[in-house]
């Protein structure tokens, strides 16, 4: 298997938020979710990928909520919270500047 | 915030969280497995990928804790929860280590809870760090007492005058009886100026404090503020009290308020109440002394004390009141050195500064020697232990843990006993310090004796010091050992014994100081009641009349006193009583400026004088060396007897007879007396006595066998001129008891000290030595069955552990020497190298230590080579 490339620090959380404004998602979902958006090119590690949903968690921008899922089991589930809202918005405007610049500083001639 | 709320959400329900996370991951195993599944392999297969992909979740969980929780905070709990199980485990350690911690840290404590209440309490007023104390400083030294109050016109001047205060308070403590009564327990009073309790800011439980029109000389009014616990004691608190008259010296006062239950005074005596100055008028109508007291600006004194503005300092307040204090005394032809201003707690005070220093210093350092001892013990408890869980430690160690995090773990363990050892020593605190002064001294002090903040932050210092001591050098040197040599249990003896040994000594040379003190106390007091006070105490009382109130007036008395002593100088039976007014040994003395008549008045210095009839030396015994004694005839003459300090002091190498010096008036020698020390038993000062004033009330010094004699004479007298009069007598030697009453006090304080660092010494040279012989069970059995001999065996335990007992003697003694030099005040002329004392230490010593090794000796010598060997 292919290592995942190597995230921006940060990323990560912007990038669950993201997945989330789609509505609730337990944490598997959201593993899928980003790999094939992404054609998977992002395959995030369960290792990553929970501490960064409990730092979430912590700051107040998801909440989780027990659900069955679609197979009939109990899954965890998150949903955004407003907080997490602004926060994916205004995260999402820093990552465009960052791009932007990133793009430009490649491509200069 | 919502973060933090979150977090302790988190924290209370931490259990739960976990559960959920480790079902949410197996969920996550379930999708992936059916993924994988899904895609066409076997479900082994898939269950073996899925487990692989996902990885650790056991550190998984750890990480996604570590999110909510701080590992280093989680950490700590983890070391403290361990700790306690640790302690609980082995209670008879954790006891004996509490047990001496408290205790010493607890008399650490008790002392700083009375140094602080007595020394360092400000006043218990509204902002007392803004009131200050102001005192005279006297021209003239006498003695001791370099300073004094001012005269009541004087405060009203620098009331009046200083822009330095937002008011200045002036106060003085009398006696009065409550009631109508002439006998019985006196109170304290209080008169102050009116404004006393407006400036010092004190509450009132009831009513008001005084106001200026109660404050007018020429209008004084009857008017009377309880103090709290006064009107709780005395007036079961009666909520009406207000506006009831009271009588007090047989004078009726209307009370108008009662001062909140905090106020306490501004003395640590107890005043029963407050009364404004020109009510003393009142009560002691026709009384010289009070009308001089009110009105003469050269009458001494009352305590005066301000209250600061906000942005003045206490120099420029010193400055501005030395200029009133100047141009005040200038205008009345008087002089003066200048003014001191200082904070009002008792440390303050420059009299009182000296002897407080010296008596806490001589306590601190016995308590301090205390903790010390106990902390060297404990330290070497913990290293005792700490080489038995040498296994554990290394097994941690070995297994991952740092030095660092084992030194942690330990430290935390030291640091939970010395705060378990500190809360019981602020539990004793509580109680020791006022158990003592009523016990011991019969004081119920005014002020509360009772850790306050201060105190609480002290206790906590020491042992956070405490632990220092004991808990952190142990543990570095029980995590230095190699873990593989530890596991294989071939300890390396020799270091560690290094630190015991210098534990060991150090305590051994702490108890030699303090047994070198204690003894030296008890010889002390031996000392002091073997003195010769250079007269009769045995078989001598004292008679003193006791005469209603009113009777003190001096108008009242000075007649009554002229007709006493005119029946006494009849009746051969009472002429043979001394007559004094300063009973001996009774703690009270009078001095008078002294200087010779061809010297100028500024060489005046003080001299001690007495009062006292010519039989006075007779009846005590006090022997006439040179010229003779008082006669009728030298009344105002101006006749003097001396004492031979003063004759050697004065006149050395010449005959006094004859010779004469100014103290008011002129004076002549005509008689010298023995040395007496009627006044105190330290020391004999330079005193002259002259005749007994015929209209001063004196108290009869008689002997015992006439006792009943005269007292019957005496009782007719009292009979005819005054029926409401009583005789009080009191046996000489029961002044005696009293005065040496303090001194026993401080050798038992001493001397229980002493026993507790002599047996803390004790049980730390017992546990070295049991040390030594359980960590060398081994190499003893095998020296024994290798054929050494008893004495052999003997030898070698006492050879790894002499040398600090012998060291610490070596130092302790030297040290002790140094320290007793402190106590020579306490000594009545011991030398502070009585070789008794020392050769009782070391008897003590020697004999405690021999008991001590004794123990573990015989043990070693009880080894069995077969058992030793085969027991690892």
């Amino acid at each position: 298997m292919r290592d995942a490339p190597e995230l921006l620090p940060g990323t990560l959380e912007m990038l669950i938020l993201k997945s989330l404004t789609r509505g609730p998602m337990h944490g598997y979902g959201i593993a899928q979710h980003l790999k094939q958006i992404s054609d998977d090119v992002l395959q995030v590690g369960e290792s990553s990928l929970y501490p960064a949903l409990q730092r979430l968690l912590k700051k107040g921008h998801v909440q989780a909520e027990w659900a069955a899922s679609d197979n009939n089991r109990r899954a965890r589930y998150y949903t955004l919270t407003r907080a997490g809202q602004k926060q994916l918005e205004s995260e999402k405007q820093e990552f465009d500047r960052l791009i932007l610049a990133i793009h430009r500083v490649m491509h200069a001639s | 915030m919502f973060a933090l709320f979150r977090q302790l959400k988190y924290w209370l329900r931490r259990s739960q969280q976990q559960a959920e996370l480790t079902e949410e991951l197996d969920f996550h195993r379930q999708m992936k497995i059916q993924e994988l599944e899904a895609s066409g392999l076997a479900p082994e297969e898939a269950a073996r990928i899925a487990a692989r992909e996902i990885g650790n979740t056991t550190l998984m969980r750890e990480q996604a804790r570590a999110v909510w929780v701080p590992v280093m905070m989680e950490s700590v709990w983890q070391d403290l929860v361990y700790a306690i199980r640790m302690l609980v485990r082995q209670p008879i350690f954790t006891v004996a280590a509490l047990g001496a911690l408290a205790l010493s840290i607890g008399l650490n404590t008790s002392l700083f809870t009375l140094f602080n209440a007595v020394a360092l309490r400000p006043w218990p007023i509204k902002e007392p760090r803004q009131v200050v104390d102001v005192q005279n400083v006297l021209a003239q030294s006498y003695g001791e007492h370099s300073t004094a109050g001012f005269s009541l016109a004087e405060y009203r001047f620098l009331k009046e005058e200083s822009k330095s205060f937002s008011g200045l308070v002036a106060m003085r403590e009398e006696e009065v009886r409550f009631g109508d009564e002439t006998e019985g327990r006196k109170s304290r009073v209080q008169f102050v100026s009116g404004n006393f309790f407006q400036v010092l800011g004190v509450p009132m439980a009831l009513g008001r404090g005084f106001v200026d029109e109660e404050d007018r000389l020429d209008n004084p009014k009857a008017v009377a503020v309880l103090n709290y616990s006064t009107w709780r004691s005395r007036f079961g608190g009666d909520p009406g009290i207000v506006g009831r008259v009271i009588k007090v010296d047989t004078v009726p006062l209307t009370i108008v308020g009662v001062a909140s239950a905090g106020f306490t005074g501004t003395t640590p005596s107890t005043h029963d109440l407050y009364i404004p100055f020109p009510a003393l008028t009142l009560l002691r109508p026709g009384d010289q002394w009070a009308s001089g007291f009110l009105r003469n600006p050269r009458h001494c004194c009352s305590h005066v004390a301000g209250r600061l503005l906000p942005d003045i300092s206490k120099e420029e307040a010193k400055a501005e009141l030395e200029v009133l204090n100047k141009q005040f005394r200038a205008t009345h032809g008087d002089k003066t050195a200048g003014v001191l201003v200082s904070a009002t707690g008792m440390i303050a005070k420059p009299g009182a500064k000296r002897q407080i220093h010296l008596m806490f210093t001589l306590m601190f350092l016995g308590v301090g020697m205390i903790l010390l001892l106990t902390c060297a013990n404990v330290g070497n408890l913990l290293l005792a232990r700490s080489a038995a869980r040498q296994r554990e430690l290394a097994i941690r160690r070995s297994i991952g843990a740092s030095r660092r995090r084992v030194v942690r773990q330990l430290v935390t363990e030291s640091l939970l006993l010395a705060f378990g050892a500190g809360g019981l020593g602020i539990a004793l605190a509580v109680w020791l310090p006022g158990f003592l002064l009523r016990r011991a001294f019969d004081e119920i002090p005014s002020f509360p004796v009772v850790p306050d903040l201060t105190v609480v932050l002290f206790a906590g210092g020491l042992s956070v010091i405490s632990c220092l001591l004991f808990g952190v050098l142990p543990a570095l040197h029980g995590t230095r050992a190699r873990e593989a040599s530890v596991i294989s249990s071939a300890v390396s003896v020799s270091q560690r014994f290094r630190l015991r040994n210098l534990l060991l000594g150090i305590q051994v040379s702490l108890s030699v100081v303090m047994l070198v003190a204690a003894i030296l106390m008890f010889r002390g007091v031996q000392q002091a009641a073997a003195i010769d006070p250079g007269f009769r105490v045995r078989g001598v009382s004292s008679l003193s009349i006791d005469l209603p109130a009113e009777m003190y007036r001096e108008e009242n008395l000075k007649p009554f006193c002229e007709q006493l002593r005119l029946a006494v100088d009849n009746s051969p039976l009472l002429r043979e009583a001394g007559l004094t007014w300063l009973v001996p040994l009774s703690d009270s003395r009078a001095s008078r400026g002294f200087r010779l008549p061809d010297e100028h008045e500024d060489k005046t210095r003080p001299v001690w004088f007495h009062e006292v009839s010519a039989s006075y030396f007779s009846v005590l015994g006090v022997r006439l060396v040179a010229g003779r004694s008082f006669e009728p005839a030298d009344r105002d003459k101006g006749s003097v007897i001396i004492n031979e300090a003063m004759a050697s002091r004065v006149w050395p190498g010449e005959s006094p007879v004859g010779k004469t010096f100014v103290s008011g008036t002129p004076r002549q020698v005509v008689g010298v007396v023995a040395d007496a020390r009627t006044t105190g038993l330290e020391q004999v000062d330079p005193t002259y006595y002259e005749p007994f004033p015929p209209s001063a009330l004196p108290t009869f010094l008689v002997d015992d066998a006439r006792l009943p004699a005269v007292k019957a004479a005496l009782g007719d007298i009292l009979r005819q001129h005054q029926p409401r009069g009583s005789i009080r007598v009191t046996p000489l030697s029961a002044n005696l008891e009293r005065s040496l009453k303090g001194l026993r006090i401080g050798a038992a304080i001493a001397g229980a000290l002493a026993m507790l660092a002599l047996g803390l010494a004790a049980v730390g040279t017992f546990g070295v030595f049991s040390f030594v012989v359980q960590q060398q069970t081994r190499e003893l059995g095998l020296r024994v069955a290798l054929g050494a001999r008893p004495f052999q065996v003997v030898q070698f335990v006492l050879r790894s552990s002499c040398l600090p007992l012998v060291v610490g003697c070596a130092i302790g003694l030297p040290g002790s020497f140094a320290a007793a030099q402190l106590l020579t005040g306490q000594l009545y002329g011991l030398s502070p190298a009585d070789p008794l004392t020392y050769a009782a230490v070391l008897i003590v010593l020697g004999s405690t230590g021999s008991a001590a090794v004794f123990l573990p000796v015989r043990r070693a010598l009880s080894i069995d080579p077969t058992v030793a060997l085969r027991c690892e």
